[in-house]
C-alpha cells in the first residue's frame, strides 16, 4: 500500500478512536458500533505491516536491534489491551448484543476493566504513535507536498 | 486469498489471546472472595479506577453492594463517600452508575494528557535509542 495511502488510514484509525472512547458525546449505541469499526481499521492497519511483523518476529531472539524490539514488544502490548478492551466492551455491551438478543450478565469486574483498559490504551496508543514519529513526520510532508500542477491545456 | 488467512491469522491471535485474558481476568479479578469480601483483584481495580477517575467508579454502587463485598480499607477513609454517605470533601468516592457529568470533559482531557505525554516520552526515547544505534553502527565498522 502506498504511504499516503497508509497515513490516510493511520489517521483516520487514530481520530475514529478518540471519538470512541468518548462515552459521553457518542452515547453507548454509537460507541459501540464505532468501536467495532475500529477494530475493522485495526485489521487492515495490521495487514499493512504484516511483512514488518513476520520480519521482527522471525529475527527477535537473534541479534535485532534494540529498537526494532521495542516496536515490536510496544506493538504487541497494545494488541493485548487492546484485544481486552473489545473483549470488555462485549461482555458489557448495552447495544449490539442485545439488539441479537444477547444478554450479558457481566458484572462491575468487566465493567471496570474496560474503563481501566480503554484509558490504558490511549497511553499505549500514545507510546505507539510516539516511537513511529519519523514515519509520520515524512508521511505528513509527503501527503502536504506540492505535487506539480498539470498543464491547463484542455 | 492470501489476505483472507492473515484475516484469518489476526481474529484467531485475538480469540486465544482473549480467551487467556478472560480466565485471568475471571480467576483473579473477581468481585467476591465468598461471604463478606472482595478479592485483591477486585480492590485493586476499584483503587486503580478511582484514583485515575477523581474518585469515581462506574459500576453502581447496588451491584457491588448486592454481591455481599464489604467495605475495602483503601474506601473507609475516602472522605465518607463508601457504602453510605454521600461523597464528601475533595477525596471522597463517588461509587454511582456513569459519570458525574460536570467531571466528564475534564476527564477526557485527562486521557489526551496522557497519550500526549506518553508520545512524547516514546519520541525522546526513540531519539536516544537511535544515536546510541548509530554510535555502535560507527563503532563496529571502526
Ligand atoms: C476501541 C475499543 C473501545 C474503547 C477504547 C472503549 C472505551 C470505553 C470507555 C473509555 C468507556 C467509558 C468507561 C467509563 O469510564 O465508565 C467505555 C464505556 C462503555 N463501552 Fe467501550 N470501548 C471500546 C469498545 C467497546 C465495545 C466493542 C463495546 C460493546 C460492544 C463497548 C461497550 C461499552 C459500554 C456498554 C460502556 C458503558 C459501560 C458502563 O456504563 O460502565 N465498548 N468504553
Amino acid at each position: 500500500m502506498r504511504m499516503k495511502a497508509r497515513f490516510i488510514l493511520d489517521a483516520a484509525l487514530f481520530v475514529i478512536y478518540l471519538i470512541a472512547m468518548n462515552t459521553d458525546g457518542t452515547g453507548i449505541p454509537v460507541h459501540e458500533w464505532l468501536s467495532v469499526g475500529v477494530a475493522i481499521v485495526v485489521i487492515m492497519h495490521l495487514l499493512t505491516e504484516w511483512e514488518w511483523t513476520i520480519s521482527v518476529l522471525s529475527r527477535f531472539f537473534r541479534r535485532l536491534f534494540s529498537l526494532s524490539r521495542l516496536h515490536f514488544v510496544v506493538d504487541t502490548l497494545l494488541f493485548v489491551v487492546f484485544t481486552l478492551v473489545m473483549l470488555s466492551g462485549f461482555l458489557v455491551s448495552q447495544s449490539i448484543l442485545p439488539l441479537f438478543g444477547f444478554s450479558v450478565p457481566f458484572g462491575p469486574t468487566w465493567r471496570i476493566i474496560h474503563a481501566v483498559s480503554g484509558d490504558f490504551s490511549l497511553v499505549v496508543l500514545g507510546v505507539h504513535v510516539g516511537l513511529h514519529w519519523r514515519w509520520i513526520v515524512s508521511a505528513v510532508k509527503r501527503v502536504t507536498a506540492q505535487t506539480p500542477a498539470p498543464d491547463s491545456a484542455m | 486469498m492470501q489476505t483472507l488467512i492473515k484475516v484469518f491469522v489476526i481474529v484467531a491471535l485475538s480469540v486465544v489471546v482473549s480467551l487467556g485474558l478472560y480466565v485471568l481476568v475471571e480467576s483473579q479479578f473477581s468481585m467476591s472472595m465468598g461471604p463478606g469480601g472482595f478479592s485483591p483483584g477486585f480492590a485493586f481495580l476499584i483503587k486503580m479506577r478511582a484514583q485515575e477517575n477523581g474518585g469515581q467508579i462506574a459500576p453502581s454502587f447496588d451491584e457491588i453492594q448486592a454481591s455481599g463485598g464489604g467495605m475495602p480499607p483503601f474506601l473507609a477513609g475516602a472522605g465518607g463517600g463508601f457504602p453510605g454517605a454521600e461523597p464528601t470533601g475533595p477525596k471522597a468516592v463517588a461509587i454511582d452508575k456513569g459519570f458525574d457529568a460536570s467531571a466528564a470533559p475534564r476527564e477526557e482531557l485527562k486521557d489526551l494528557e496522557h497519550l500526549a505525554i506518553a508520545a512524547v516520552i516514546a519520541i525522546l526515547l526513540e531519539l536516544v535509542l537511535s544515536l546510541v544505534g548509530k554510535a555502535r553502527r560507527k563503532e563496529a565498522a571502526a
